[in-house]
């Protein structure tokens, strides 16, 4: 039997670490691998695995060196605690060593966060898309914010910054507004925090509030991850009131943010949206009840003055009524009395012209006349009783007498005379002129005078 | 007749007044009527004012109420 060669575990490890590092030549490559285990002390030690379709392909152990873990820390940030831990696929810079006592690792330098960034946006495009197809991307924003916003659910964790400032800032509004808020405590960060979310909504009534709220104090990026549940998401879409967020993060938008009906920066910016509306809805009241009492009061005073104009004509109306009907009242009865009189007067110059004329007629004539009417009466009064025809008679021997007593030879007699000129008596010496030549008739015979001078009396 | 006044509202006293300012303006109402239609128009008047002032003063009370 030929003698064996045997080699110490030394050599052979000796010799792979040879054969690898002649292989690397020392270089660092990039490697995209999962988190299976992780145990972060001094150093940071790491059991990288690879899956597909479910199963396991390739494990490999990883290793940071304090100096690199602080590096990668620092440039980590807030992340660190996302991305240094179990179920987290990480994309490194890394060497391969192979240590003769611990055997091969990866020894990671450095880590690009980009990758962890990316593949979340790429998840979150995802839970979009499919949100949208289910027709629940839109379905929350649709819903009618109330006019005023009192009864608030709110998902927060109890104890919290955000929960404490987001109740200062309503209890303690300047206007003196209340609101209803109602905790759903919940855990807002960490693997647990999309399962008790969900359930924190689910636990709402949606008609004994006006809102529901979700709020968180702020956080990294990758904190972002429970607000981007695909699940969470579906459940606050279909709330049939309106979810507000405010999960303090002022660069990105979770999924959460997007299919709700309104989001904020902060907690307390929620609260003072609330506030701010309530104060919108006081101020727009106030506004339209000032309008109203405007609006009337503009109202009275039209009315007041119909009313006035009304009230002078009821004053003045009737009065100048009255007025008008006692003016026609008397100008009839003016009438009246005008004609009468004129008729009286008419009458009055008949009988004067009557009896003037037969003062100037000629006594046989009237006789005559007389005679005559005397001899046309007794025709027609053979009729009438002896008395009266012998009143009518007596009558007319006084009127004869009047006649007889008024005749111009009695006149004459009298010693009256008549004064003609031209054939005419003269009966106003206004007819007349100096020098006028005149005759005058006496009872017993004629003379004739020429006028020397003329003096008128009575109505000059 | 006071049931007829009990139902009485502003814009009915209202509507009856422009009827009788109206008959007064074109003097349809005859002198018999007159006064009867001058009472009546000084009861419409009476009561539009006094509603007037009690809607106008409840209405300042409820503004006043408001603190505006």
């Amino acid at each position: 039997m030929e003698e064996r060669k045997i080699y110490t575990l030394r050599q052979v490890g000796t010799a792979i670490k040879q054969r690898i590092e002649e292989a690397t030549h020392g270089a660092s490559f990039w490697v995209k691998a999962e988190i299976a285990a992780i145990n972060v002390g001094k150093h940071a030690y790491l059991e990288l695995v690879q899956h597909q379709d479910g199963e396991k392909v390739a494990v490999m152990r990883g290793a940071i060196w304090m100096s690199a873990l602080n590096r990668i820390r620092q440039e980590l940030g807030g992340e660190s605690r996302n991305i240094l831990k179990d179920g987290v696929e990480i994309l490194f810079l890394a060497k391969t060593n192979y240590h003769l006592v611990f055997g091969l690792s990866l020894v990671i330098e450095q880590i690009d966060l980009s990758f962890n960034i990316s593949e979340l946006e790429r998840r979150k495009r995802e839970t979009i898309a499919t949100l949208k197809e289910e027709g629940l991307y839109d379905r929350n924003r649709f819903i009618r914010m109330p006019l005023v916003v009192q009864r608030i659910a709110l998902i927060a964790s109890q104890g919290t910054a955000a929960y404490t400032d987001f109740m200062k800032h309503l209890e303690h509004n300047e206007h003196g507004y209340r609101f209803h808020v109602r905790l759903f405590n919940a855990v807002v960060q960490g693997e647990a925090a999309a399962g008790e979310l969900r359930a924190a909504l689910a636990a709402i009534d949606p008609t004994k509030f006006d809102a529901v709220v979700l709020i968180r104090g702020g956080g990294s990026k990758l904190d972002l991850e429970p607000f981007n549940d695909l699940e969470l998401a579906r459940v606050a879409a279909q709330m049939r009131i309106p979810v507000l967020t405010g999960i303090g993060h002022d660069v990105d938008v979770s999924v959460l943010d997007l299919i709700a009906k309104g989001h904020h920066k902060t907690p307390t910016a929620v609260a003072d949206f609330f506030v701010d509306r309530a104060m919108y809805f006081e101020t727009s009241m106030t506004g339209m009840l000032v309008q109203i009492h405007n609006a009337m009061l503009t109202d009275f005073t039209a009315r007041k003055e119909g009313l006035s104009t009304f009230t002078e004509m009821v004053i003045m109306r009737p009065t100048a009524r009255c007025r008008n009907e006692r003016g026609l009242l008397h100008t009839t009865t003016g009438q009246f009395a005008r004609s009468v009189t004129d008729k009286i007067a008419v009458s009055s110059r008949v009988l004067e012209t009557f009896a003037h004329d037969l003062a100037l007629l000629p006594r046989h004539k009237l006789a005559q006349v007389e005679a005559a009417r005397i001899r046309e009466m007794s025709g027609s009064l053979s009729g009438i009783a002896q008395r009266g025809f012998q009143l009518l008679l007596g009558r007319l021997q006084g009127m004869d007498d009047a006649i007889q007593f008024l005749s111009p030879e009695k006149l004459l007699h009298r010693g009256f005379s008549i004064t003609r000129k031209d054939g005419h008596a003269i009966k106003d010496p206004g007819t007349l002129k100096p020098g006028d030549e005149v005759e005058t008739t006496f009872a017993s015979g004629k003379a004739w005078s020429t006028i020397k001078n003329i003096e008128r009396h009575g109505k000059g | 007749m006071e049931k007829v006044e009990d139902k009485l509202t502003y814009e009915k006293a209202f509507t009856e007044l422009e009827g009788i300012m109206q008959d007064l303006q074109e003097d349809k109402i005859s002198v018999d009527a007159l006064t009867g239609k001058v009472k009546r128009a000084v009861v419409l008047i009476t009561f539009c004012n006094e509603m007037l002032r009690s809607t106008e003063a409840e209405v300042g009370a409820l503004v006043k109420k408001l603190g505006l």
